[in-house]
């Protein structure tokens, strides 16, 4: 039977009796749509499904009182009673939930997922409660970590990508709440998210998945980098090695194949902290307060061991994903070198460079080749978001460079018209070409 | 049946997690543990509660011998404890090292022997007190939460909590005096 769903199907009986109607369609045709797609069941699911809904709604308002009345009474139920009806609400919800999902119903299976994922959230509830009646004084930030242990279990058990997200987001509680209290960095935990996490990204092929774990990985290393640097030019290098890693994956993936939204997702990220990077240290007085603070509070980049770790993560990723890249002779690893041209350029920069002038000279030119980048692939391949995101670059270059200095009213009024003039005329031209090719592959099959 | 199997495993390794601390605190009040008595002030006694967790700071948070540094934070202290005469415990040394001549209570759950040991860790910020021994948060019922304060702001009330410690050092809070009123949760 045809897996469609009930406003595709709800459309096809209406529209199916104007056609008998209309004698477009046969009785024999008919029928057999008719029990092709189970329109003769859709009275019976209609009323089915808001039972269904009347019986959730009604469940939830008794739920919400019996929550009510337990709070109100919370401090007179014995310990023994609070703990039974924590657990028990916990695996209510995770074994109903789990019963119904094997039923694989559309309907029922995502109530039961979703009952899942509510027996996750009361884990989690669980431990800040029962850290409550126990009086167990310890760092909330470990309670983060054993909810998102018990959430990644879940979510392995049942292939759940809502679960794994709530662990991603409880897994990173831990750090920043780490962070909060120690003051210091879980230098372990860009590893564990990726080593947990981006497996069931690969085998549940889940894009959100994927976001939020190189959301969360990429941030730890940025944070942790920057937590260990002592002066601005570390903590700039601890910004631009992860997003420079993030990007050579993003290529190194490539956008087709099994996961195609995987490469894509990787490579903006990455180019877009790249580029915002460059963007930032394009001003004259960014640089300087760059140069200032790197020259006066000391020449050394590395600081101490556990920056160095911080760094040579991120770093260490590059190597591997070049090596492999060359070694597996993959069509992307031409790709690659730009994010790491841009990035040695930027690293480069920062450490080398000792004049104003220059480095902003040299963060405008890698901002500029960046956006060059984007044009030349989306021109190339007619794709609106590079093409589009690199001429906006452009411009933003041109505005804030008008803005930033002071020139003569003339002048920057034959900047903002040339600026201007650019994006039409570059605009037009882009999207004439794009509606060509259109076109062209519309009639290629009729052809 | 694998995935019957792992789910239920799942669902069983998450109720672990939630017992194993509950259960290790209870085996300290119930089973290994003997009661001792300290003195403590709330961390700002014009701020008592924080929520519904009232936040104490003990003589023992800050002993005069103890040399705080950050490079210590997260490391294990051991301090040893002595029962004064008013009957309120007093630390008399903080080292690395557990001491191995520790009596046991007369009775599990009694009160504890002439001396005891709490086991501590260096706090990473001093301004929560350089040791920090799982005792600083005790939770307080909404409607009870007035009556504390009020209690607590009086002048000179002297400010009792009853604690659990095991031969390891391992501790529970039992129990607040306020005055001559005790608050149990």
């Amino acid at each position: 039977m045809a897996d469609k769903n009930q406003k595709f199907r709800r459309a096809l009986g209406t529209e199916l009796q104007v056609w008998r109607r209309e004698g477009l369609v046969d009785e024999g045709l008919a029928s057999s749509l008719t029990e092709r797609y189970r329109l003769d069941k859709l009275r019976a699911e209609a009323h089915g499904t808001l039972m269904n809904t009347i019986f959730l709604l009604g469940a939830a308002l008794i739920g919400c009182g019996v929550v009510a009345f337990v709070a109100a009474h919370w401090a007179c139920v014995p310990v023994w009673a609070k703990v039974a009806m924590l657990t028990a609400a916990m695996r209510a919800a995770h074994l109903g939930g789990y019963w119904l999902w094997r039923l694989r119903r559309p309907a029922r299976e995502y109530l039961g997922h979703a009952l899942t994922v509510l027996g996750t959230l009361i884990f989690g509830a669980n431990i800040a409660l029962f850290a409550q009646i126990f009086h167990i004084s310890e760092e909330f930030y470990s309670g983060f970590m054993w909810w998102a242990v018990g959430a990644a279990l879940a979510a392995y058990a049942l292939r759940s990508v809502p679960n794994a997200v709530v662990a991603v987001v409880a897994s990173f509680g831990w750090f920043c709440g780490f962070l909060a209290e120690t003051e210091t960095a879980l230098l372990i935990y860009p590893a564990i998210a990726v080593v947990v996490f981006l497996p069931a990204c690969y085998l549940w092929r889940s894009y959100w998945l994927f976001v939020a774990t190189t959301l969360a990985a990429t941030a730890a290393l940025v944070t942790n980098g920057m937590i260990f640097a002592e002066n601005e030019a570390g903590g700039v290098l601890a910004f631009i090695l992860p997003v420079m890693a993030l990007w050579c994956y993003g290529e190194f993936h490539g956008r087709e194949g099994r996961w195609p939204g995987f490469g894509t997702v990787a490579a903006t990220l990455g180019a877009a902290g790249l580029t915002g990077c460059a963007y930032f240290l394009s001003f004259s007085e960014t640089a300087g307060e760059l140069l200032a603070d790197y020259t006066t509070r000391g020449l050394t980049i590395v600081q101490g061991q556990q920056h160095a770790l911080a760094l040579g993560m991120p770093f260490g990723a590059v190597i591997i994903l070049v090596v492999l890249a060359v070694l597996g002779r993959r069509g992307h690893w031409r790709r690659m070198l730009l994010p790491i041209l841009a990035g040695v350029a930027a690293i480069g920069t920062v450490v080398q460079i000792t004049s104003d002038v220059w480095m902003v000279v040299a963060f405008n030119v890698i901002a500029v080749v960046i956006a060059g980048y984007g044009i030349g692939v989306g021109a190339r391949e007619y794709k609106r978001a590079p093409y589009w995101a690199g001429l906006g670059l452009i411009v933003l270059l041109i505005v804030s460079r008008f803005f930033e200095y002071e020139t003569n009213l003339m002048v920057k009024s034959a900047g903002f018209i040339a600026a201007g003039a650019i994006l039409i005329y570059a605009g037009i031209k882009f999207e004439n070409r794009r509606r060509l090719r259109q076109a062209q592959e519309e009639e290629k099959p009729n052809g | 049946m694998v995935r019957h199997i792992f789910f239920g495993l799942c669902v069983l390794a998450q109720l672990a997690i939630l017992a194993v601390k509950p259960t290790e605190k209870l085996i300290i009040r119930h089973v290994t543990g003997g009661v001792i008595t300290l003195q403590t002030v709330p961390v700002d006694p014009y701020d008592v509660m924080r929520g519904y967790y009232m936040t104490l700071r003990y003589e023992i948070s800050d002993p005069p011998e103890f040399k705080y540094s950050r490079e210590k934070s997260g490391a294990t202290v051991y301090t040893l404890l002595k029962k004064g005469p008013d009957g309120v415990w007093h630390g008399v040394s903080v080292s690395d090292e557990i001491p191995t001549d520790l009596e046991k209570p007369i009775e599990p759950g009694g009160p504890a022997r002439e001396r005891a040991v709490i086991r501590g860790t260096v706090a990473a910020r001093r301004s929560h007190g350089p040791i920090r021994y799982g005792i600083e948060e005790y939770f307080v019922p909404e409607e009870m939460r007035h009556e504390i304060e009020r209690d607590i702001s009086r002048e000179g009330q002297r400010i009792l909590v009853d604690v659990a410690v095991d031969p390891k050092g391992r501790s529970s809070i039992l129990r607040l005096h306020v005055g001559d009123k005790t608050y149990e949760y």
